[in-house]
């Protein structure tokens, strides 16, 4: 309850009871924990049957002053495996997806320092569980790109241009706070992101990202990429297309994208239907992607989900089969 | 953009045989204070946390009411274009990010007490239950029940 108001002339509604995707703000102080998981249950090819809990992300966040928030994101990847007569968590590993202080001086203007995001499309910026239609990510969202950045951003929202137009722009000098082993990190890099609201139904982003990364020193490259989404009524389109350049050349250069649809099937229950493709560095022609599911959305927090996918000209090893998983924000 | 058309086609596709067409809702600030909306667009804006301060600098407190609130419905549809639950989505994605939806306060009276007695909130209520305590910074229409029920 906010402080400086007379005791029992107003409720907050809940303000006692802990609700799933709502978090956890502690007790007379301003931190805020909260967080989400996921399990899996998939099949793969001639692969056993696999479950794994793929994630368990713990989020706090202290408003330290009016202006100044503190925040952090860490992840437990690939906590534990299950396949037939073989338990393991010999790949499990805590990620920093994020860390970093914000400093707000005004809606238009904000201060980023730290690790975050990477601001290239939609995807990344939502990438959790809960918050997505499928279990698995399409190539394009994360291939082309180290996903999370150190450095400096300044993002806001200016709204006085129509209907308020979303920026962000980033610089980084690399010295990743404590990098992934799976990413190729950002060792020099700038970039920007804007989206716009069109319609009270369709957001257009565009991304520019030019950087060059430490497991390929000298080589430059740069990336465009646009984004849309439009939502009605429990229908979703999705589609998200990049590009990348390298000053290597055409061979080191990838590009690729995606088209999702989601439709109601009735109650709580949602189909999904995506194409993608992906042409990564060196291959051609790509991979593409044809994958159908059926979602079951308990709630805000909780989702069910289940999808098949179906891969054609499958060189770089892009997981299709059958997928399953449960994921609750919390 | 003007709401009034949101506002009759949401009376033409969902008002209820006791709904009153034009039931005025009054968006309110304490008494005394400077803030003022100035569009529907604004009040979006703020009620999306696009917009989180006041040109003066303080940190803006909107406050809703319950989810399954007619007034909330009303207001929900005819500012934000969506019904509250439309809007998970959205609010899972701010919430990815950090930024939480706006406060909950269970009637138009409990809005009332919370900004008279907070410089930097906003809120909406029926016009009829305006008094001393708030100041009128913006008006619209919305099909609801009567001050009276």
């Amino acid at each position: 309850m906010a402080q400086g108001n007379p005791a029992g002339t107003f409720q907050l509604e809940d303000d006692s009871a802990y609700q799933l995707g709502e978090g956890w703000r502690l007790p007379h102080t301003d931190l805020t924990l909260a967080g989400y998981g996921d399990a899996s249950l998939s099949k793969q090819g001639s692969q056993p049957w696999t479950s794994e809990l793929d994630s368990l992300s713990l989020f706090l966040w202290w408003q330290a002053t009016d202006r100044l928030k503190l925040f952090s994101e860490t992840e437990l990847e690939d906590a534990l495996t299950v396949q037939p007569h073989h338990t393991s968590s010999d790949g499990s590993y805590v990620a920093l997806e994020r860390l970093y202080a914000d400093w707000n001086q005004n809606d238009a203007l904000n201060l980023r320092l730290g690790k975050f995001l990477t601001p290239v499309g939609r995807w990344n910026l939502i990438h959790a569980a809960p918050l997505v239609w499928t279990s698995s990510r399409p190539l394009i969202t994360s291939e082309p790109f180290p996903t999370n950045a150190t450095g400096a951003m300044l993002y806001g929202t200016f709204t006085g241009i129509g209907r308020g137009l979303d920026y962000s722009v980033y610089g980084s000098i690399g010295k990743e706070l404590r990098p992934n082993p799976d990413i190729d990190t950002f060792r020099k890099a700038y970039g920007m992101h804007l989206s716009y609201p069109a319609l009270d139904s369709l957001q257009v982003g565009l991304s520019f990202a030019n950087f060059e990364q430490e497991q390929h020193l000298g080589e430059r490259k740069n990336l465009v990429g646009v984004d849309a989404t439009w939502a009605q009524g429990g229908y979703e389109i999705t589609s998200e297309l990049a590009w990348r350049f390298s000053s290597d050349g055409d061979h080191s250069g990838e590009k690729g994208g995606f088209v999702q649809a989601v439709a109601p099937l009735g109650g709580r229950f949602f189909g999904v239907a995506r194409y993608e493709y992906f042409q990564s560095a060196g291959q051609e022609p790509g991979v593409s992607l044809w994958l159908l599911g059926v979602d079951y959305r308990w709630d805000r927090a909780l989702i069910l989900k289940t999808e098949y996918s179906k891969a054609v000209d499958n060189r770089i090893d892009a997981r299709d089969g059958f997928l399953a998983s449960i994921a609750v924000l919390f | 953009m003007s709401i009034v058309p949101k506002a009759i086609l949401y009376c033409l596709l969902t008002a209820p045989a006791f709904a009153v067409l034009g039931e005025p809702v009054a968006v309110v600030v304490p008494a005394g204070s400077a803030h003022r909306i100035d569009s529907a667009l604004q009040l979006a804006q703020v009620y999306r946390k696009k917009v989180q301060r006041w040109p003066d600098g303080q940190r803006i407190d909107a406050i809703n009411l319950p989810a399954q609130d007619p007034l909330r419905r009303s207001f929900s549809q005819v500012v934000l274009g969506v019904l509250p639950e439309q809007l998970d989505a959205f609010w899972n994605e701010m919430y990815f990010q950090g930024v939480l939806p706006p406060k909950v306060l269970n009637s138009p009276e409990a809005v009332l007490r919370y900004i008279a007695a907070t410089p930097a909130a906003v809120g909406y209520v029926p016009s009829c239950r305006v008094d001393r305590r708030v100041v009128v910074v913006f008006t619209f229409e919305v099909v609801s029940q009567s001050c009276t029920r």
